[in-house]
Order: C-alpha cells, then structure tokens, then sequence
C-alpha cells in the first residue's frame, strides 16, 4: 500500500470518507466467487505498511506461530499479545503490522502478534485455544503474566476476552489488563446498534456479520460464552479498555459489554469515539483520531503496569 | 539441535526455511525464528529478544563453488556477510548477558577449509579462518569471566549442502571427498554434534580457545 503521511486531500473529502472509499474498493472488488485465500491477500496488502520504523521476527514453538513487534529503543519486560482482527477469517500479522507497530512504541511494550488458525478450516475454539498456547508460551520465556497485556481488534477483541475467560475456567492465571479495538463480543447479533447505525457503518451489515459468525461457529451456539463473551459470566476479570466508533454497527457489543462488565465489578473504561468506523485505530496516516486512540491505549497500559502515563 | 534438545537444553534456533524448521518445532519442542543471517541487524536482535543464552552455537554457513578468479565482490560481501560477520553479530548480542552470569559457551562451526585452505572455496576457507581468530580473540578476552569459546572444525560431513555440491560437481568430487580424511569416508552430522555437546558440557569446563576439526584426521597436524 503506497500511503503518504500528508492529510492533505485532493479530493476536498474529509478524511474518513477517504478512509471508507479505500476499504470499499476492496470488498467492492469480492463476489460470491472470491475465494478466502484471495481475501486474506486483499486484506493483507489493504493494511500493510512497514512504514512505522519496528523489528519484526516470526516465531514458532509447539502450538504457537507468532510475530514479535518491537518499536521500543531499549527493549522491554512488558509484552502486549495481540489478536489481529478479520472475522476469525482473514487478517495477520501482517496486516496488522502497522498498527502492532505503533502500539508498541505508544506502550513502550513488545508486541507479540498471534497468527492465529483461521475459520472455515479451523473453527471455534481453534483460535482461542491458540491464543491460550501463545500466552503460555510468554510464560515459559519468563515474562510473568503481571507484565502481559491482550489487546485485539474486532474478532481479535472478543478474542482478548474470550481468551480470558478460557484462562479464567482453567484456573490459570490471568493477564494484566486487556484492550478491544470495536470488539465482536455478541455472536448472535442482538445489539441495537445493528438497526441504529445499519445506515451509518460503511462496511458492516448484521446480515453479513451472521454469515462469518457461521462461518467460525460452525455447529456451535452463537451464545455459548466463549464464542460471545457478552453472555459469560465477567466477574475477576482485569481492567479493560474499550474503544469502538459510533459509526459502527457492532457499537452495542462494546456498550453492552462495558455494562454487564461493571456490574460484575470490573474496571472497565468504555470510548465511544464520534464519527468513527470500525477500527479506525487501523488508518492513522489519514486519521488523527486514530492517533490520538493510539496514544490512549499506550496511556493506559503504561497506568496498569505503573510506567506513568502522559495525563 | 535435537543433540541439545536430547540432553535437556531450552533450545531457541534460527532458520530461513520456516517449513522444515516447523517440523523440527513439532519433533523437538525447541523453539524457531526466522532469520536470515545476512542481515546482522536481524541477528543481533534474535539474540537479544531470545536470550539470555548459557550456550551459543553459531553454525550457518553457506559455500559457492569457484575458482577465485570467477567469484565477484558481491559474491564475497555476502559469503563474509553469512560465514564470518553474522558471527560477529549473534556474539555481540550474546556476551553481554554472560559476562553478566560468569558463565558461557561459544562454539562456531567453521571447516577445515579455514585451516588448510580450499580450491574452489578460497573467499569461504578465508571468512572461515576468519573465524577461527575471532573465536580465540573473544576466548582471550572472556576467559576471566567464565566464557569459553571454541571452534569445531568439520571435514567432509553429509549433510544437504555436501549433497548439493556433489549434484553439481559430479560422483568424482565424492570420491575426492572422502579420500581427503585419513579415515576415507564422509563424516555425520551426529559425529559433529557430539563435539558440540561435548565443548557445551561442563566436562568441557577447561578447553577454551581451540579449533577441533571432526574430520576424519584431514587437518591432521595443522
């Protein structure tokens, strides 16, 4: 992806319609015909950037395929394990590099992105079962759980909580905090939003979210709690930070979320950014709200692990 | 690899071909990163992201068959880059931690090319020696704080990149193989890699700074 880093618009558009005509051009471009691989390269090649200056290295242990980010100048102890986004079906390391990337400078953190198994060929609960193996994995090469933060994007956000929960029910112990970037945490599609801002969100429709809620499920129960972390049990959970657009169909699975979670007691920090599409957090050449989201991920995770934040 | 693994190690190795290097993930447990070795940068940050490391084991190596005259600068800044440099770099990045803990094992893999020279291979027997002076500079400079560093230097042993030399150079270049070692036949990995135990062991507490060639006696006297 050729980008520049000027806001400049040469088309006189603001720039989050720039943004949505970007991403339309790629799922404008699928039919009913495109097969998944070729999606998984659109998306690949839609995201990534190696523009923003970080190490990479691919990784494989027993169980676990991996990339570590690193835009730290001196290294660090702490460790954000991120779950990239994409329906549980398209999505990387590599389309996520860029956004990796900034996270870790923002945090000044190393981050471990996950590759997770992807649907149709591997179904719930593959990719749980692997974000469980990465996080075990960290453990083994002594970063202590106090000192792992999960974050993730999407279904890569329920996928933060829903790995939690799995932790949670093996009696295992439990990261330092978590982050969902527009989290899929309702399977089953009920929020309200998916009415109220079907006409808003550029991309998302509740009939399609339905299709590759399928599509990872395969037989199994769109409410069962792991797959939909909205209708788990949230008690013992860490502190959390929430971020979705409110030009989202999917909003209501992060308001939803962050209320059933409080009430369970959970510190949980919930923004509603205006005028924003689903992951914004993805197009910071041409977003300074995403920047700004960016910054405040790295507030916050440099709060939990006692780094001090810039507020 | 799978010596270490079988004597108990926490192995972290690094290879450019992800698919073998899975398999081997899967048969031993160990751990792989993708690194080319070229690329210093990438190795010196393998190392630091992965270690600390007890044991060091720098064997990648790659050779191109020609006569001197017939090679290019090219061809000599990435076989220095790979043979020697990369060496270099993994040690930079594995010393500090050591020096730290008053303990470490360094051991290169060379030939005996760096020793006896090669026709065919002279920029390679020279990253090669190459190594063999680093090896025992980095012994002098760190015996004091526990580190030993060795060099094995192996003869003819069968391996892919021996196999892929003979697929080119024809049955005859076996043959002179073979007939270089006092002992007339093609080493194993495993004959290597028992050395390299042997050097990481704690038996091998007071060797430090020596080239020992696995090669069927063909250094015999260098």
């Amino acid at each position: 992806m050729n980008q520049s880093e000027s806001r400049d618009t040469d088309s006189g558009q603001p720039p989050i319609e720039q943004v949505i005509e970007r991403v339309r051009k790629i799922y404008g471009g699928w039919t009913r015909t495109t097969t998944v691989e070729q999606m998984r390269r659109d998306w690949d090649d839609l995201f990534w950037t190696d523009a923003f200056p970080a190490t990479g290295q691919e990784i494989f242990a027993v169980g676990v395929d991996a990339t570590w980010i690193d835009a730290t100048t001196a290294g660090s102890e702490k460790v954000l394990l991120y779950f990239h986004g994409g329906g549980f079906q398209v999505g990387s390391v590599k389309s996520h590099r860029d956004l990796m990337a900034r996270l870790s400078a923002a945090a000044n953190c190393r981050v471990l992105g996950v590759n997770y198994r992807r649907a149709p060929e591997h179904r719930f609960p593959a990719p749980i079962e692997d974000a469980v193996a990465a996080y075990q994995w960290l453990q083994t090469q002594g970063f202590a759980p106090e000192h792992i933060a999960f974050a993730g994007d999407s279904a890569g956000g329920g996928l933060v909580l829903s790995t939690m929960l799995a932790l949670r029910g093996k009696g295992l112990p439990l990261p330092a905090a978590g982050v969902a970037l527009s989290a899929w945490t309702d399977l089953a599609a009920t929020g309200g939003s998916y009415e109220t801002r079907a006409q808003a969100d550029p991309i998302h429709q509740r009939r399609m979210i339905l299709a590759m809620a399928k599509n990872y499920l395969g037989e199994a129960d769109a409410r069962d709690p792991l797959a939909s972390p909205l209708y788990a049990d949230l008690r013992g959970l860490p502190p959390l930070l929430l971020q979705v657009g409110d030009r989202e169909t999917v909003l209501d699975d992060s308001r939803n979320f962050a209320e059933k979670a409080l009430a369970a007691g959970v510190e949980v920090k919930l923004e509603v950014w205006d005028e924003m599409i689903h992951v914004f957090q993805q197009f910071t050449t041409e977003l300074p709200q995403a920047r700004s989201a960016i910054e405040s991920i790295g507030d916050f995770l440099k709060k939990v692990w006692h780094q001090g934040g810039t507020h | 690899m799978r010596r270490f693994v079988t004597e108990g190690a926490v192995v972290v190795f690094a290879a450019q071909d992800m698919v073998s290097a899975q398999a081997l993930v899967g048969e031993t447990g160990a751990v792989a990163v993708r690194l080319d070795v070229s690329d210093l940068q990438a190795a010196h940050y393998a190392v630091t992201s992965n270690g600390p490391f007890d044991i060091l084991v720098n064997n990648a190596g790659i050779d191109q068959h020609a006569f001197f005259t017939k090679t290019t600068m090219e061809e000599w800044r990435y076989l220095l880059a790979v043979n020697l440099e990369a060496v270099f770099a993994t040690t930079h990045a594995a010393l500090p931690a050591m020096q730290d803990k008053g303990f470490g094992r360094i051991i290169n893999i060379s030939s005996e090319a760096g020793r006896m020279g090669s026709r065919g291979g002279s920029v390679y027997a020279a990253a090669k020696g190459g190594v063999h002076a680093f090896t025992r500079s980095i012994a002098r400079e760190n015996g004091c704080k526990g580190i030993t560093a060795n060099v094995v230097a192996p003869g003819p042993v069968d391996t892919p990149l021996l196999r892929k030399a003979v697929d080119q150079g024809g049955e005859k270049l076996l043959e002179v193989m073979k007939a270089s070692t006092l002992l007339g036949r093609l080493g194993t990995p495993e004959e290597v890699a028992a050395v390299v135990a042997f050097l990481a062991s704690n038996e091998a507490a007071f060797i430090t700074g020596e080239v020992i060639g696995v090669s069927g006696g063909m250094g015999c006297g260098q």
